[in-house]
């Protein structure tokens, strides 16, 4: 049956989930397009013969309804694997997108699973995101950063994986695992996204200020 | 085939459009017999030859070859009846996962009122206990029973529900100071003792007796 090779490229990216992306299946996207050139040369036959009647598309349908049908499904077909790799491409974007958005590990390891293409589409919106939080040029704040407004400029975190001693803007710190610090929330959120420290309610917090 | 209001992108639809639907063409195609019947002898489709076509096919082939629809068996008399005496133990996931999709598609082609009854017949039944479980029901072997009936659509409604249910709790229970819910709000603060009823009785009485002039006992 036409069109099912294509399907299978909306199949992983439809079974994987949404922090992941599968690798790009360059010999399958191959293969579609293969197959819509076939249809489009099977297409171009038939309407050559139809040329060569030298009768009008409305009379040579009548008089020849097997071909006719068979024109009408090649492009039906056509347009089917049009719409799917379309459907992949535009998937993958989206997920890149978002990534860069929710995770800079995971944007950053998505990295080879990419192909060309979509690696300088990653990089140009990179760059476009960049100069869009860039002081001069854009809102002047990194939007990534914090994705929900926050109520506290600072924020209690509690270690999860020993990482060392980690130098931030506001200071150094040594994270210790099980250990509680008080830090910047623009600071803490990316240790917090990348599971490196979880975020504290100010109750459970052994660091409190009046403590 | 993409009808008004439908997202080209849509990969649940795309997946939808995969379904096998039972067909008979009424004109033959040349050149397609083994790809379109995989049981076809010859090179070519020959007319009135019933086959399973995908669901993105059928208005091309309906339209050009005159191909007619049969309903399938999901969509039949004896599914009606089954979901008439319970819907809500019906399994729709086994017999077709875009159970709702697939049915407002093929309507778009046959144009049969009966599969738009069944359909409304099908969520009447369910939507209430779908609704219900979603807001209630806590995760173990029931759950995992029930959401092994459900088809995508259905699936899709039920983890709303649940989300919006568990979101509902997070800020009913919630500790934050931005938004509390109303069991979590403090309790107010009392103002000054009120006299009691009688203290007030009391009072009038005597305000009486002193305009009047009697004592009063």
């Amino acid at each position: 049956m036409f069109g099912k090779r294509a399907v299978e490229l909306i199949n992983e990216i439809a079974n994987c989930t949404p922090e992941n992306l599968p690798a790009y299946n360059d010999e399958l996207v191959r293969l579609v397009i293969e197959e819509v050139n076939e249809h489009y040369n099977q297409m171009s036959d038939l309407v050559r013969s139809m040329n060569r009647s030298g009768q009008d598309s409305a009379e040579w349908g009548m008089e020849h309804p097997e071909e006719a049908s068979a024109l009408v499904v090649h492009h039906a077909c056509i347009l089917r694997n049009k719409r799917l790799l379309m459907t992949y491409v535009k998937e993958r974007a989206e997920r890149i997108k978002s990534l860069k958005w929710s995770s800079r590990t995971a944007a950053m390891s998505i990295r080879p699973q990419l192909s060309a293409t979509e690696v300088e589409f990653q990089q140009a919106y990179d760059r476009l995101l960049t100069k869009y939080c860039r002081k001069g040029t854009g809102v002047g704040m990194d939007l990534t950063l914090d994705t929900t407004p926050p109520s506290d400029p600072e924020l209690s975190v509690r270690v999860r994986k020993d990482c060392g001693e980690v130098v931030l803007p506001s200071g150094t710190f040594f994270l210790k695992k099980n250990t509680c610090h008080i830090m910047p929330r623009e600071e803490a959120e990316g240790l917090i996204r990348d599971g490196y420290v979880e975020a504290l309610e100010h109750d459970n917090c052994l660091l409190r200020w009046d403590t | 085939m993409l009808d008004e209001g439908q997202d080209f992108y849509d990969v649940t639809s795309i997946m939808a459009e995969e379904t096998l639907i039972p067909a008979v063409v009424r004109r033959g195609v040349k050149g397609l017999g083994p790809a379109l019947d995989p049981s076809c002898p010859g090179h070519d489709l020959p007319a009135n030859t019933q086959l399973d076509l995908p669901l993105w096919l059928l208005p091309t082939m309906a339209g050009r070859t005159s191909a007619h629809v049969v309903l399938p068996r999901f969509y039949g008399e004896k599914m009606r009846r089954k979901l008439q005496a319970g819907a809500h133990c019906e399994d729709l996931r086994s017999r077709c996962f875009y159970f709702y999709d697939v049915a407002q598609a093929l309507h778009a082609i046959v144009q049969q009122p009966a599969l738009s009854h069944l359909t409304q017949l099908a969520f009447k039944g369910r939507f209430k206990e779908l609704l219900t479980k979603a807001h209630t029901a806590a995760e173990g072997p029931a759950l995992t029973k029930l959401k092994g009936k459900l088809s995508a659509e259905e699936a899709a409604l039920f983890s709303a529900g649940a989300e919006s249910m568990a979101a509902f709790e997070r800020w009913r229970y919630s500790t934050s100071t931005a938004i509390r819910g109303p069991r979590a709000q403090s309790k107010p603060r009392l103002g000054p003792a009120r006299p009691a009823l009688q203290d007030i009785a009391n009072q009038a009485a005597h305000a009486n007796s002193r305009r009047t002039g009697t004592s009063h006992q």
